[in-house]
């Protein structure tokens, strides 16, 4: 509502004027309380309140809305405003009624009674007291002109005279008709303001997003008339260019000045290119601007020509880019990086995978569900070079046809997918080249890495896809085959000599085992032809002829060498059939029992050892004793000139001891430190020394199978130093 | 000592062995007079005056192998020392086998002692005479 409006109390016509004049004024009043406002229920409330009481009593103005609405009501009394308000909502007006409002909104006849019959009071009444009210209201006289503009009822204007007992004439009609058809002109022109205010404010808010979204984008419209070589710059372009507004000369070359040098040739052959036979213009270029700046612009247009075909205008947008650019450029940037971490992540979880403990089939299984899971593969699956082709040790995700089992060398399906620098993405799965090999179910998309290097063939690494993968994905796999395959030979060569060693491990038992049912089982012949030779000997030496004792003679000696060979040979395979578990061991004690052992000898020979302190070791003692005894034994047989001096001794090492057994005998030449070692490797002639070249071999033996290391130093006349080392107890 | 020969009961497969074993007793200076049983049922038929040795003399001594067909010195060894007709005859087990395994448990089945066969014949005649000595000479036994 508009208060002020509504408060201007029109001025009261001066006492004595006419009718006419009365009535000039009442419509001038009105006319320009009904042109002041756009408001047109404001409007009408006021001219109502205009109406009363110079026209009539009472006044009422109701619009054609459905169902009508009564806009304004004026009396001079406001009670008997509120009260007639009462009335109507009790009893509200019967729509089919042959009089009043209804009656004239339908038909836009005016109505007028200059004096209402008693008989239409009663015929309008609902009721008895219905009638009685309105005859209370005294209502005397009446007109109801419709409101018309533009040939449509927009309202009506009742005009009631009640208390002042003045019945309405033809020129009270005539002025209410009047008065009427002003008030429909406001209503229709304030209605058409209405319509038009929306239309422009959606309008204006169209051109708003156009305006945001030209902003947003940075683009501003430009025109180019191409006949008359003017160009016009929105203020966007200039600001573009960064030059004042209203600062560009409209010329091409004012708008040539500005292009990068770079992209001058090539935006120009475009516009030619576009006048000569195009429609449409969209290029991207940089400009120098004034300050210095480079910046990347967008322009989009349309070229249109005249009947004869000739371009007459380029019409279209411009937009400053960089920043757009750049965010491409960043936003590939960061998609580059997020491949990267991705594939990183993919290297990384594939490294993990291949550090899994187990063989070749687990490491790969594992690799192949890491990259399932990783890459969203309905399945991978990978398989390794074998003398025949490529048989499949791996899979993870949909199971994978039987078919995919074995591939040839050319990698069948994969055939043209391993390209020999790297992967390559496939057709799917209506290529030939699947051969009857169904994919899995999910899968439409096969891709394959090769692995190896040049001629070398490790594996094939298959990958079922629901659709292609990217290349960059693929590039990264192809660095993760580089490690595929590293641990593919890795393992390999693991299992084959983990296979090796179990092989050689066999084939040492068994040769050890052969050695000692040799020795063993040989023995018991060779005891009789020994025992009988022998007794041949005891009973007929001299009682034959000499010939005879000779013969007997070396039957004799050799099947005595022979019992000793085996029994060295039984001796030294009982190193590795009848060890026991190692215990701790008291290695200062075993060599004490040893030289008890060999006291004899000792004594008959005049050797003195020293025995420094010695530690515990872990071991075989028994063993342990036949190592310290063969070596003294061995430094008392091969003494010097000088009497045999033995030192034995021990020092601390890492983890293990270090024995020396020190003489100073005859000494070993350097070229022979490693024979002595061999089984039945003799240095010395039968007649120098007696024995089979065991002892050593037995104490390399003996020592190795404790894990330890035996060397000699030595030197012709310098005596014999052997070095063996023990593994030390567990503090 | 007594002008009768003693009696040995060896229990020996191997004829070269048997031989061989005669061969020593006879350098020893008792008189002995040796039969042999080629297998531990022989043997035990033998001891226990069986079919064809109803009239075998009863050994002084038992010369025993380990290793026999059909049944074994271990369990020939074992049924003598549960007979209380038998196992007061000495057994000496003489073997080539050096293995602990069989010292112990010839020693659990009782037997009265464990003889290694010498390799060497001079010192395997010597063995087979210390025993004759020993057994038959030395050690006192319970008269029968």
């Amino acid at each position: 509502m508009d208060a002020p409006l509504l408060d201007a109390r029109p001025a009261r016509p001066p006492a004595d004027a006419t009718p006419r004049e009365r009535a000039l004024l009442l419509l001038a009043e009105a006319g320009a309380l009904l042109h002041a406002s756009l408001d047109p229920e404001a409007t009408l409330s006021s001219v109502a309140q205009l109406v009363v009481p110079a026209l009539a009593d009472w006044c009422a103005i109701d619009l054609a809305d459905d169902p009508p609405r009564r806009v304004a009501v004026a009396h001079v009394d406001p009670e008997k405003v509120r009260f007639a308000e009462e009335v109507r909502r009790r009893w509200p007006d019967d729509p089919d009624a042959p009089h009043g409002v209804h009656h004239v909104l339908s038909t836009g006849e005016t109505e007028w009674m200059g004096e209402i019959p008693e008989a239409l009071l009663v015929a309008s009444a609902r009721d008895p007291e219905h009638l009685e009210v309105i005859r209370a209201l005294g209502l005397r006289s009446y007109i109801c002109v419709p409101l018309v503009a533009r040939e449509r009822v927009l309202g009506a204007l009742s005009l009631v005279n009640a208390e002042s007992g003045r019945l309405f004439t033809a020129g009270d009609v005539a002025l209410a008709e009047d008065l009427a058809r002003r008030a429909a002109l406001a209503i229709d022109n304030a209605r058409l303001f209405t319509e038009a205010e929306a239309a422009r404010a959606l309008a204006e808010q169209n051109a708003d997003r156009v305006r945001l979204a030209l902003d947003a984008g940075r683009f501003g419209p430009w025109e180019w008339d191409v006949a008359a070589g003017r160009v016009w710059w929105s203020p966007a372009i200039e600001a573009m260019h960064g030059i004042p507004e209203g600062s560009f000369d409209g010329t091409f070359e004012g708008y040539a000045r500005d292009i990068h040098p770079e992209d001058r040739d090539r935006l120009f052959a475009g516009i030619e290119s576009l006048l000569r036979e195009g429609t449409h213009h969209f290029v991207r270029y940089r400009i120098v601007r004034p300050d210095g700046q480079t910046r990347w612009l967008e322009a989009h247009g349309r070229l249109y020509r005249d009947a004869a075909g000739r371009p007459v205008k380029l019409i279209g947008v411009c937009g400053d880019v960089t920043e757009k650019l750049l965010a491409e450029k960043e936003a590939r940037r960061l998609e580059r990086e997020r491949c990267a971490s991705h594939a990183y992540a993919l290297r990384a979880e594939i490294a993990e995978a291949l550090t899994t403990r187990g063989d070749l089939a687990t490491v790969m299984t594992r690799c192949v569900e890491a990259l399932t899971s990783r890459l969203g593969l309905v399945a991978a699956a990978l398989w390794v070079a074998e003398p025949e082709g490529y048989a499949l040790i791996a899979q993870a995700g949909a199971p994978i046809d039987g078919a995919f089992a074995r591939l040839p060398f050319d990698a069948g399906p994969f055939r043209g997918i391993l390209d020999p620098d790297g992967p390559l993405v496939s057709e799917g799965a209506g290529d030939p080249r699947l051969e009857g090999r169904p994919l899995p179910a999910g899968a439409s998309w096969l891709g394959g890495l090769r692995l190896g290097h040049g001629d070398q063939r490790a594996g094939v690494l298959g990958l079922f896809a629901e659709r292609p993968l990217s290349e960059d994905l693929v590039g990264v796999l192809s660095l993760a085959a580089e490690a595929i395959v590293q641990s593919i030979d890795r393992l390999r060569a693991k299992a084959t000599l983990a296979a090796y060693a179990q092989e050689l491990a066999r084939s040492n038992a068994e040769l050890q085992q052969f050695a000692y049912v040799a020795s063993h089982d040989l023995q018991e012949p060779l005891r009789m032809v020994a025992s009988y030779t022998q007794l041949l000997a005891r009973r007929y030496r001299g009682r034959l002829d000499a010939d005879a004792d000779d013969f007997i003679a070396f039957a004799v000696d050799g099947v005595t060498r022979m019992q000793t060979l085996i029994n060295d040979l039984l001796a030294y395979s009982r190193v590795g059939t009848r060890a026991r578990e190692p215990v701790e061991v008291e290695t200062e004690r075993v060599v004490a029992d040893v030289l008890a052992n060999l006291r004899t000898e000792l004594e008959r020979t005049g050797t003195r050892t020293h025995v420094g302190r010695l530690p515990r070791v872990r071991g075989d003692a028994g063993q342990l004793g036949q190592l310290f005894q063969n070596l003294v034994a061995n430094a008392v047989k091969f003494r010097g000139e000088a009497p045999p001096e033995v030192h034995i001794d021990a020092e601390p090492g890492d983890g293990e001891w270090t024995f020396v057994v020190r003489d100073n005998g005859i000494g070993i030449a350097p070229e022979f430190h490693e024979r002595v070692f061999i089984i039945f490797q003799r240095l010395h002639t039968r007649d120098e020394s007696p024995g089979n070249g065991i002892g050593l071999a037995i104490c390399k033996k003996i020592v190795e199978r404790h894990g330890g290391r035996i060397w000699i130093e030595s030197g012709p006349g310098t005596g014999a130093a052997f070095h063996f080392t023990l593994p030390a107890t567990a503090q | 000592m007594t002008e009768h020969a003693i009696e040995i009961l060896l229990v020996e497969d191997n004829p070269a062995d048997v031989r061989l074993t005669i061969e020593a007793l006879k350098e020893g200076k008792m008189k002995n007079r040796l039969s042999v049983a080629r297998d531990g049922l022989d043997a035990l038929a033998f001891l226990r005056r069986e079919g064809a040795y109803a009239d075998a003399p009863r050994p002084d001594l038992v010369l025993l192998d380990l290793n026999l067909p059909r049944m074994d010195g271990r369990e020939l060894l074992a049924i003598i020392k549960r007979d209380e007709a038998l196992r007061r005859i000495p057994v000496v087990v003489l073997t080539t086998s050096k293995a602990e395994e069989d010292i112990l448990r010839t020693y659990d089945l009782h037997a009265n002692c464990y003889v290694t066969k010498p390799v060497d014949l001079d010192q395997f005649i010597e063995v087979v005479k210390s025993i004759d000595d020993f057994w038959l000479a030395v050690v006192k036994l319970p008269r029968e």
